[in-house]
């Protein structure tokens, strides 16, 4: 039950990369929230206004990229938790580090920050 | 899942977290079911005029199979009337039952297109000649062809409306994958009574999408309690392997 130190390293660095994924598509999200619920647009692409076009909420006809950020977002969260869950199990960390992490996911920028404690942690319990 | 894991999981601490992780997987399944509702809720309604007759050209080529958004639609046509015919049985007008009068058109192109022409308890067609045979314009709904193989053939009775079918009984080249129910029929038939189509709804697909990602929650919130279990068995094993040397 002993902590696998190959286990651990390389569930770090998947969970490092879903952390960069999730954290950057969370900024994406929010940048659409504050066009949406700030200044009443969303994002349209292949639209009678152009390949990539800002147009009033609830007119877009063609893709709706807002719509889509919001879905990916969703899986890709489902695919950070998985790392998270990985990681976590990896390292035998007690049960209250599971929902830190996960929250990474959700507060925008929290992720790089928990990715640079996890980094650490994890290099420290291996030296 | 080993006899140490069940031993471990029948534990009061892990019946507990047992029942912890099933009112959280519990909680994730209600906002699934709250995700599914607003996607009905915030369904958008397609409104399309299906009323103002539109030519039938515009929405259906021949061969092509009808949109479904089209079904029921009014449209207009000139035709020329030919003078094959069907009797089509079974057909219910509010609580009576009778038989429409199926007759054959062609378009300007030559495309055959099935003309319900009205209801009657019961229709003898040879009391119906059309003779008009210079183009008339006809409006009515446009409904698409019944599947021929609902008919009821074994019996030797004609009760759909099937072009796959009546294109083996009339001389066509071509025919519409549709017929035409008429609005108005001529005496003593009774007009056929049609309705307004329903207007389609487009389900919300991201409260969908999110409705699946919390019963994905709801799973990982079970598998979370049996990994947890199982570490707890591991850790005592080890315990146990440390303390016997």
């Amino acid at each position: 039950m002993a902590i696998v130190r190959e286990k651990a390293l390389k569930a770090e660095k998947t969970f490092r990369v879903a952390a960069y994924i999730t954290g950057g598509m969370l900024l994406l999200l929010t940048a659409e929230m504050i066009l949406k619920y700030g200044f009443g647009v969303e994002i349209e692409a292949g639209g009678p206004f152009g390949f990539i076009a800002l147009v009033p909420t609830d007119t877009v006809v063609a893709i709706n990229i807002s719509t889509w950020i919001l879905i990916v977002h969703g899986w890709l969260y489902v695919v950070y938790l998985f790392t998270c869950f990985q990681l976590w199990s990896a390292m035998r960390w007690p049960i209250t580090y599971f929902p830190l992490l996960a929250l990474g996911g959700v507060v925008p920028f929290l992720s790089f920050i928990t990715e640079g404690i996890v980094r650490r942690t994890v290099t420290k319990a291996f030296q | 899942m080993t006899r140490a894991w069940w031993a471990m999981a029948r534990r009061p601490r892990w019946l507990a977290g047992l029942v912890a992780c099933l009112v959280l997987a519990g909680v994730f399944g209600g906002l699934a079911q709250w995700q599914i509702q607003r996607a009905v809720d915030e369904a958008t309604i397609v409104e399309v005029d299906t009323e103002t007759p539109i030519p039938l050209e515009s929405i259906l080529t021949p061969g092509d199979v009808m949109g479904l958004a089209d079904g029921g639609r009014r449209v207009v046509v000139t035709v020329t009337w030919a003078q094959e015919r069907a009797v089509v049985l079974d057909r219910r007008q509010g609580s009576d039952n009778g038989s429409w009068l199926v007759v054959n058109s062609r378009t300007s192109d030559g495309v055959c297109l099935p003309v319900a022409v009205g209801w009657a308890p019961a229709i003898d067609s040879s009391e119906f000649v059309f003779i008009d045979d210079s183009p008339s314009t006809l409006v009515g709904r446009l409904v698409p062809s019944d599947e021929p193989t609902t008919g009821d053939y074994d019996n030797g009775r004609l009760t759909i409306v099937s072009s796959a079918d009546l294109v083996n009984r009339w001389t066509c080249d071509e025919i519409y994958d549709a017929f035409l129910v008429l609005d108005e029929a001529p005496a003593p038939l009774e007009h056929i009574q049609s309705v307004t189509p329903l207007p389609q709804a487009a389900l919300n697909w991201l409260n969908i999408f999110y409705a699946i990602e919390w019963v994905f929650f709801a799973g990982f919130a079970l598998y979370f309690w049996y990994r947890l279990v199982k570490d707890a068995v591991e850790r005592e094993e080890d315990e146990l392997a440390q303390a016997q040397p």
